[in-house]
């Protein structure tokens, strides 16, 4: 473990930024190429519906319009089981119907009107709930429920569990869609050279995804098919599903020009991916003194009309449940349901975020029965780096999963007694905090924390090629994307640590199939762990080439004193991160301070401060950003933001930033972030997970505030005035 | 956007000459941030867009018999920093700094924003029909979605006028001048807005060749000081969901000249002379703030699911009669 | 809407014209026709991408440029609108002597993550200190109102801004 870092830890300014202030940096629409045509998609007005008849003739006259892609057009090759490129039947209000690729944007629009097209429209359905019951509208041929069954996932026994109990608590939590919308909408350019394909995507999947499935739908070889991401304006985990890279490819094909869609903020909203619906139901066994010995939680996820990674967003929502109190015996029961709304996929944190919102509001309901101070019944019952009682399952040597269910396997770290003890001390906790629902008055305050588990970011492939040019400069390639976490600057850094030259010697290339070895998807914050491990390695391997030429370094890199090199070095690793001994995970604490206005219902956020174990921060500032960027974007997720769906027709009726509430500058005060753990053994330099974690408690940090501060815990998101108003007369706090 | 001929003529007779020739199909344009973004998604659209911007003469503020005559030209980002707006005319520079954010208030203007369209969710999207329309029904009288949805009842169409410019100016008892083939006309600002038993279709009294050149602000009564205050969902940027424009002066201590308006609760503007009658010679004090907030909300009749706006609307006015004392005695 | 023709008449460029506009100090001829906004203009015609189409409905700033020296989104301008006014965009501030400071802020307070939004808010911070020299943190906020950032770099941008402003 390096003692000395000359880089890593140290905040150097973020790579790429100036050129982003000065409005240079190139985004996929910024992209042009020669005989570019611009493409529009149809969609459909219908939640769900056949289409009878469909004639493109009028829309294939207009002057300027050089193809129309239908689903007669296409190959009925699959890009997910559920998914083909464009197919006759239509599973919701902004599904795809048709494509127009013309010299402009208004002509493509104007063609898209004169599509005829005759809907046979279908019943739909809206509600997961209903979607499961006999006889309910059927979105796919297989059944609404996906898979056909239940995830069930157990460690221990619950029934015996609860039998054990001496108090059971029981409470049923909702939370609404909402959606990412990053600031770049989906964005994709495809341009032939006779049977090689190029396309240009915002997408964080280049290797992972996009090169596969158009290369597999297209009946290309992979060699012929090449997907670069340019700069990414935002991915939250979002923006990895194929079907735009192939319509694009497939429009371009036909007009026999490169085309270029750009999605509108409204067809972001319907047709990208969003959060799930989640109706949750919990279950917690306590004995006397509190210690839980059953959690159950059960979940029903709406995954819309097409699922995606709807079942890794549903099997996380148990994570928190499953493996954030010590327990011998607790179970996560997740349903996926298909339904005629917009179809969910993963954004940032995926289902955690809301298991976690069910699990640390009732911990705090039972905390406060016990007449314990909530701080304190954390303390006493969180896991520990011991982890769970049980038995080990996972073979001995097999790497462990990062989702863990199985007892019997201890942390690699577990800094989350650290972080309740440093949360706690910078809000005040011990001094400042009333009993429950003590306040009077008009506005009343409140403090409330909440805990958070998540994947550590290893058992994942990374790949990376660091690549020492006879010029003495250094280029690190990588197939990962860097959304905006500043992975490009992190993986500079430690390439520029592990070969002893200064950083602005690194170029960093990134997302290009052409020129960077395979990734998996940027996600799972894995970015830091998996690649970095991988950028490490390669940069070590390129100095251990480089000093077998050359005695000594940093003369190595010095052009005038090696002019025995002619070519490039190229040093290059692969590395499957993870361990065999123990689990790796982050963990966070979140503490809230908020002012509910009994009147109006509105919740004022005064502090907060998250206090979260990643190991060593290996960028001080980048890893700020990140914590405070993530609470601030739940914080919107927690009091506002939420996809109004118009259950007469299926409509998202308000597919914009204004009616979807999007956070501004002056919502919400700074946002106060520690880290008061140490190095964990097995990441690079000790890192672990940061870029999701940030999201995991804060749903349930807040509705603990508002609960310290009325005496009612708020169990709809968002937590609108609306349901603020409403949760408090029901509960009889109300003034008047 | 389907496609319209943009047109700019110089001279208000031509503007005129121009909205009457297209009929229905022609409309005026002045900074466009309401239209285009009705454009954009669909909800209406023309053959021909008519610009005011080429008539110099609507883009003043001028004194004008002890008041002030503000043209439909005017930003409001103009009206947010104008110095002619002190003293009784604060109360709109205050409203116009509240409305949308900094970039919309220079391109919006006076006239756009008083002639603004509803923000009925179900009226701005392409795909909801709706009385508004044309459409046979409301499909917003069921829904969740009620935030912009009227409180004081609306005969079948029960979207709000949610301009925050309106109130303000009715409290300071504007007229407006309307210019058409005919020649030039004013009422009082009260009378320009017509709810939806009137014409659903509409929202204001302008005929199709009709346009709104200016609002005129009376002498102001000497003391005479008023607030404006918003209730929105984020903390900036967002249309009201319950707005108060409330003012009066002090005349040994007792309450002279009130005025009380709400905006967001109605299809227009809605003034209340029961508010204002409890208030009327008294001294401020709380529970008459209570008092006249009860009257102001009494007939309120909430829809399915926006009864909360009520408690709101009084939480405001109560707040917002305070403040004008809090005013007065140069907090 | 119905996906039957319109009953207007479809005229693919009304009035397709061309016409001038002053952009970074220079005339540039343009083809529009009455829906062009600004910001396709910009984009498309003259490759001035700094301003972003993140929203294109006004709401969101990315797009945002110098309209006679105010702060304007391009996107919800038509650019007939427009054509008689001085034009600045991200890139002609970039040239500017006075644009350093905003430049070396930004990056000294890592104002930014994925960098969608920067160009936008970079116009309008420049324009508010412009405005505004002497204005405080909490006033530069209220003058960036009008700018969405999704990955909430919000704290760093006020930073970045308040300190520009503190640089001379």
């Amino acid at each position: 473990m390096e003692q000395d870092l000359a880089v890593v830890g140290v905040a150097v300014p973020r790579l790429g930024l100036a050129e982003k202030v000065r409005g240079q940096a190139r985004y996929t629409a910024d992209l042009k190429r020669p005989g570019m045509l611009y493409g529009r998609v149809l969609r459909s007005p219908h939640a769900h519906a056949r289409i009878v008849h469909l004639d493109t003739a009028e829309a294939e006259r207009v002057p300027g319009v050089h193809a129309v892609l239908t689903h007669q057009d296409v190959p009925q090759r699959r890009i997910d089981a559920d998914l083909l490129p464009l197919e006759p039947l239509l599973r919701f209000v902004g599904d795809e119907v048709a494509l127009v690729a013309a010299e402009s944007e208004v002509i493509a629009e104007d063609a898209l009107r004169l599509i005829r097209v005759e809907y046979e429209v279908l019943p739909a359905v809206f509600d997961a709930e209903e979607g499961l019951q006999p006889g309910a509208p059927s979105v796919h041929p297989q059944g609404n429920l996906v898979g056909g069954k239940t995830l069930v996932v157990e460690r221990g026994s619950v029934a015996q569990g609860f039998a054990e109990a001496a108090q059971v608590f029981e409470e049923t939590f909702h939370t609404q869609m909402h959606a990412p919308v990053g600031m770049e909408t989906r964005a994709a350019l495809a341009e032939w050279d006779g049977d090689r394909l190029t396309v240009w995507k915002t997408s964080r999947a280049v290797h992972a995804s996009d090169r596969q499935t158009l290369a597999r739908v297209l009946g290309l070889p992979l060699e012929q098919v090449r997907v670069i991401c340019p700069n990414m304006g935002g991915g939250f985990g979002n923006k990895d599903e194929g079907r735009l890279a192939v319509l694009v490819a497939l429009l371009a094909r036909k007009a026999g020009r490169p085309v270029r869609i750009e999605y509108s903020r409204a067809e972001e909203f319907v047709a990208g991916r969003n959060r799930q619906e989640a109706h949750m139901r919990l279950k917690i066994g306590i004995q006397p003194d509190g210690t839980p010995t059953a959690i159950d939680l059960h979940a029903t996820m709406n995954a819309g009309a097409f699922v995606a990674s709807g079942m890794n967003v549903t099997r996380r929502v148990g994570q928190g449940a499953l493996y954030l109190y010590t327990c011998p015996n607790a179970r996560f029961e997740g349903m996926t349901v298909y339904t005629n709304r917009p179809a969910g996929g993963s954004f940032r944190g995926l289902g955690a975020p809301l298991g976690h919102f069910a699990l640390e509001v009732l911990m705090d309901q039972i905390a406060a029965a016990l007449g314990v101070d909530p701080l304190d019944y954390r303390l006493q019952h969180h896991v520990t780096s011991a982890g769970q009682p049980g038995q080990r399952r996972t073979p001995p040597d097999q790497v462990l999963p990062d989702e863990p269910v199985e007892g019997g396997v201890p942390f690699s770290s577990n800094g989350m007694r650290e972080c309740l003890l440093a949360g706690a001390e910078r809000i005040g906790w011990r001094r400042r905090r009333q009993p429950n629902g003590a306040g009077t008055g008009m506005l009343r305050r409140g403090l409330g924390l909440a805990m958070g588990i998540y994947k550590g970011g290893t058992g994942r492939e990374g790949e990376a090629e660091v690549r020492i040019t006879p010029d003495g400069r250094v280029q690190v390639a990588v197939g990962g994307v860097d959304v905006g976490q500043g992975s490009t600057t992190i993986l500079a850094q430690i390439a520029a640590e592990a070969l002893g030259v200064p950083i602005d010697r690194i170029n960093v290339v990134m997302a290009d199939t052409g020129r960077t070895p395979p990734a998996h998807v940027t996600a799972g914050s894995s970015t830091t762990i998996t690649t970095g491990a991988a950028v490490k390695l390669a940069a070590e391997d390129a100095k251990r080439q480089l000093l077998a030429l050359v005695d000594g370094l940093p003369q190595a890199f010095d052009p005038e004193v090696a002019p025995v090199r002619r070519e490039d070095i190229v040093g290059t690793a692969r590395v499957t991160s993870g361990s065999n001994a123990y689990l790796t995970n982050a963990f966070a604490a979140h503490f809230a301070e908020v002012e509910v206005d009994i009147r109006n219902g509105r919740i004022r956020v005064l502090r907060y401060v998250a206090a979260h174990d990643s190991g060593r921060i290996v960028h001080p500032r980048l890893a700020e950003n990140q914590v405070s960027g993530g609470v601030l974007q739940f914080l919107g997720i927690t009091l506002r933001e939420e996809l109004y769906l118009d259950k007469h027709r299926g409509v998202t009726l308000n597919a914009n930033f204004l009616e979807h509430k999007s956070t501004s500058i002056v919502d919400f005060p700074p946002i106060e972030v520690l880290f008061p753990a140490g190095p964990d053994p097995v990441g690079p330099y000790g890192a672990k997970a940061l870029g999701e974690p940030p999201v995991v408690p804060v749903l349930a940090a807040v509705a603990n505030a508002v609960a310290n501060a009325t005496g009612v815990w708020l169990r709809d998101v968002p937590f609108t005035p609306q349901r603020v108003l409403q949760a408090i007369h029901e509960h009889g706090k109300g003034v008047r | 956007m389907r496609p319209f001929a943009f047109v700019e003529p110089t001279s208000l007779d031509e503007v005129i000459r121009l909205l009457a020739a297209g009929q229905h199909q022609a409309r005026l344009i002045a900074g466009g941030s309401d239209l285009l973004g009705e454009l954009k998604d669909d909800v209406v659209s023309y053959e021909r867009l008519v610009s005011l911007a080429g008539v110099e003469d609507l883009r003043h503020i001028r004194e004008e018999a002890g008041g002030l005559r503000l043209g439909a030209l005017v930003t409001v980002a103009q009206l947010e920093y104008d110095p002619h707006l002190e003293g009784p005319y604060r109360i709109l520079a205050e409203a116009a700094r509240s409305v949308a954010t900094p970039e919309i208030r220079v391109q919006g203007t006076l006239g756009g924003n008083l002639c603004q369209r509803p923000r009925c969710l179900y009226y701005r999207h392409a795909l909801t029909p709706c009385l508004k329309k044309g459409g046979a029904d409301c499909p917003a009288i069921e829904s969740p979605y009620q935030a912009y949805l009227s409180i004081m009842g609306g005969q079948g169409c029960y979207s709000v006028h949610a301009s925050d410019l309106a109130p303000p100016l009715m409290a300071l008892d504007a007229q407006v001048s309307i210019a058409g083939p005919s020649g030039e006309r004013a009422l009082p600002l009260e009378r320009f807005f017509a709810g939806p038993e009137q014409d659903v279709r509409r929202e204001n009294v302008l005929a199709a060749d009709e346009v709104l050149t200016s609002v005129t602000l009376p002498a102001a009564l000497q003391g005479w000081q008023g607030t404006y205050l918003k209730a929105r969902e984020r903390t900036a940027g967002d249309f009201p969901v319950v707005s108060v424009a409330v003012g009066y002066a002090l005349d040994a201590g007792l309450i002279r000249q009130a005025r009380l308006v709400l905006g967001g609760v109605a299809p227009v503007p809605w003034r209340s002379p029961a508010a204002e009658a409890v208030l009327e010679g008294q001294h401020p004090s709380p529970e008459l703030a209570v008092n006249a907030a009860t009257a102001a909300l009494a007939n309120a009749q909430p829809l399915s699911h926006n009864a909360f706006k009520v408690e709101i609307g009084r939480a405001l006015v109560e707040r917002a009669i305070m403040a004008v004392a809090a005013l007065r005695r140069g907090e | 809407m119905d996906h039957t023709p319109s009953t207007v008449a479809m005229n693919f460029g009304p009035q397709r014209t061309q016409l001038h506009l002053e952009v970074n100090g220079q005339s540039r001829p343009v083809d529009v026709e009455p829906r062009t906004t600004l910001l396709d203009v910009l984009r498309e015609q003259l490759d001035l991408t700094g301003a972003k189409r993140a929203c294109d409905r006004g709401e969101c700033g990315a797009c945002t440029v110098l309209v006679d020296d105010q702060p304007m989104y391009a996107c919800h301008l038509l650019a007939l609108q427009v054509r008689m006014r001085k034009i600045v965009t991200i890139e002609g501030l970039a040239e500017r002597e006075d644009f350093r400071r905003l430049l070396e802020a930004f990056v000294t307070n890592d104002a930014g993550q994925c960098g969608f939004c920067t160009p936008g808010f970079v116009v309008a911070a420049y324009a508010a200190l412009r405005r505004f020299p002497e204005a405080d943190a909490q006033q530069l906020r209220w003058e960036l109102v009008g700018h969405i950032c999704r990955c909430n770099a919000y704290e760093n941008i006020v930073a970045a801004v308040s300190d520009a402003g503190r640089r001379r």
